[in-house]
């Protein structure tokens, strides 16, 4: 491969309606002012005027920080969780209907608790983030393993594999495919969870700060680079995690997809 | 051998001269050499059989009872021999096959490998399953070497190289398995079997997949595959009668419900063997007679 796949198949169409909306956006806002729908100009400046002074990139970052070590965390657990419980039919039938009843209590509602327990500091933002990813990666994982076609197995046997081996060299890789669906998952979970988490809690210093100022000030082009803002992070992120899943060993996960979705074309 | 077998040879004059080892003499070990042209221990050592059956039953136990699959079933296998088990479905052949692989392990009578009882899977067999069953997570290469992993990685390449040769995919070898046809995955799944050196090589409907041209050709690469390594005998598992007749020494053919030997036909025919001669359609004659599908005896009630 010289070039990457997303650069040379540059795909246009997924860019109109964005600069239809945006289009749109302009007109109506110049020819109706108003306080509460600013213009895209108006929100250029904000853009400019906070980026200048240093302040969104300090609240980029520490909303990022956040983000990735909650994200990574419960990445991380989930699948240790997932892959044991996928592994052993005795640890998953003492633990997955807690887990599956456990996950029903509204992430939010964990807020007040875990800002007793772990303080004011980003300890709570991170536990909650992480419980945030937590969930889906351990469920993928657990179905992932669970899931892993007979006739794979079959293949281990015949060449005499031990249960050790074939874990490592039949499940686990069979089962990267639902790991994979459940990072990508968690990754936009988490991400919901992290501006809840800032706006929920007090000392903040994240992104959410532009979401408040703008609140208190009435300045909402200032929400408008707040949402563009975590919007267009999570969108590069999402792409970057894909990426993640598509190079070097990983490469045959997005194959796979590729060559299903030809299949899926031409019959 | 079993007094089912049928020996045509004598009756229809083939010619034994012209058989695969291009030789008449009919002792196993002899047929070995005169293939490897190699050393005399090793043709002392091999026992007489490869695979050796003996009153074999197997028994499913069903939702709506038992079924059973084979019924005392004697099969002896030689060294160095290519083997068909032909029949509808249902008949157990793949059952049988799996038993010799080691996959299906409880069954009363005696199933012996080289002497042995058969206890599981080992690297002494290869098998080749009806879907490719390469896993898609390695390349071809990888897939191949599956079974060479406590090998050094200059070894295992070196033994692989000479298997994806052997097969005709050495620009594949870093493909996916996704990215090959479906003829080309079952040859790397052949080389998969027998990167290990098993002495049997188990084909389970292994063209059964793939489009009728595509089939022939690969059964003359089976052909090829099975003369270039020495020694190897190969037990296959076909519902197509023309491919048993085109590859096999001897031909199992098995009755189901329960699955039972109906006769075992020897097809002593030279290779390669024309699918359009006289002797080559005579036994496909017979044999389709066994599945009631040659036409012979018409119904006078239906001779209208």
């Amino acid at each position: 491969m010289s070039s990457p796949d997303f650069i040379r198949k540059f795909e246009w169409k997924g860019w109109v309606l964005p600069l239809v909306l945006l289009l749109a956006w302009t007109v109506w806002t110049n020819v109706h002012p108003s306080l509460l729908f600013p213009t895209p100009q108006k929100t250029v400046a904000a853009f400019q005027e906070y980026s200048s002074t240093g302040a969104i990139w300090h609240f980029i970052g520490t909303s990022l920080r956040r983000f990735s070590y909650g994200f990574l965390l419960g990445c991380v657990a989930g699948f240790l969780a997932g892959a044991a419980l996928g592994s052993s039919i005795w640890l998953e039938r003492f633990f997955l209907p807690n887990i599956q009843a456990f996950r029903q209590v509204p992430l939010v509602g964990w807020v007040p608790l875990l800002v007793l327990w772990f303080g004011l500091g980003d300890s709570p933002r991170v536990v909650l983030i992480a419980m945030g990813a937590f969930f889906p990666v351990l469920l993928n994982t657990w179905a992932g393993f669970r899931n892993v076609p007979r006739n794979y197995r079959e293949v281990g046997a015949a060449f005499g594999l031990t249960r050790l081996q074939t874990l490592r060299r039949i499940v686990l890789p069979a089962s990267l495919p639902w790991v994979r669906s459940g990072t990508i998952l968690s990754l936009t979970f988490s991400w919901t969870i992290l501006v809840a988490s800032e706006i929920l809690t007090e000392t903040n210093g994240g992104l959410s700060d532009l979401l408040d100022l703008g609140r208190e000030r009435f300045r909402l082009e200032l929400v408008n680079v707040a949402i563009i803002l975590l919007g267009g992070i999570g969108f590069l992120m999402n792409f970057g995690l894909e990426r993640v899943w598509s190079i070097g060993r990983l490469r045959w996960l997005s194959q796979n997809i590729h060559n299903q979705s030809k299949r899926g074309q031409t019959t | 051998m079993t007094a089912t077998a049928i020996q045509l040879t004598a009756a229809a004059g083939f010619d034994r001269t012209a058989s695969r080892t291009g030789s008449d003499i009919p002792a196993e070990s002899s047929a070995k050499e005169l293939r490897t042209g190699s050393g005399l221990p090793e043709a002392v050592r091999e026992p007489e059989w490869r695979v050796s059956i003996k009153g074999l039953t197997k028994i499913f136990q069903g939702e709506a009872g038992e079924v059973v699959a084979l019924n005392d079933i004697d099969l002896d296998i030689k060294v160095g021999e290519f083997v068909s088990l032909l029949g509808a479905s249902g008949c157990g052949k793949t059952t049988l096959l799996r038993i010799i692989g080691g996959l299906e392990r409880s069954f009363r009578g005696e199933a012996l490998l080289d002497g042995a009882r058969i206890a599981g899977p080992g690297r002494d067999r290869g098998f080749v399953f009806q879907d490719h069953r390469l896993l898609p997570w390695l390349t071809v290469e990888e897939n191949v070497g599956f079974g060479l992993s406590h090998l050094k990685r200059k070894e295992r390449s070196e033994i692989v190289g000479d298997h994806l040769d052997l097969v005709g995919l050495r620009s594949f070898a870093r493909s996916y398995p996704s990215q090959l046809s479906g003829g080309m995955a079952q040859r790397a799944s052949i080389a998969r079997a027998l990167a290990t050196d098993p002495e049997i090589l188990l084909l389970d409907e292994p063209l059964g997949a793939l489009d009728a041209l595509t089939r022939m050709h690969m059964q003359d690469e089976l052909e090829r595959i099975w003369k270039a390594k020495a020694g190897l005998t190969v037990v296959m598992v076909t519902h197509d009668v023309d491919e048993a007749l085109y590859l096999s020494d001897r031909i199992v053919v098995l009755s189901p419900r329960p699955g039972t030997i109906r006769r075992i036909v020897d097809v002593p025919l030279a290779r390669p063997r024309p699918r359009e001669s006289y002797d080559f359609n005579r036994l496909k004659k017979i044999l389709l007679e066994d599945f009631e599908l040659s036409h012979k005896e018409i119904q006078p009630e239906f001779a209208i």
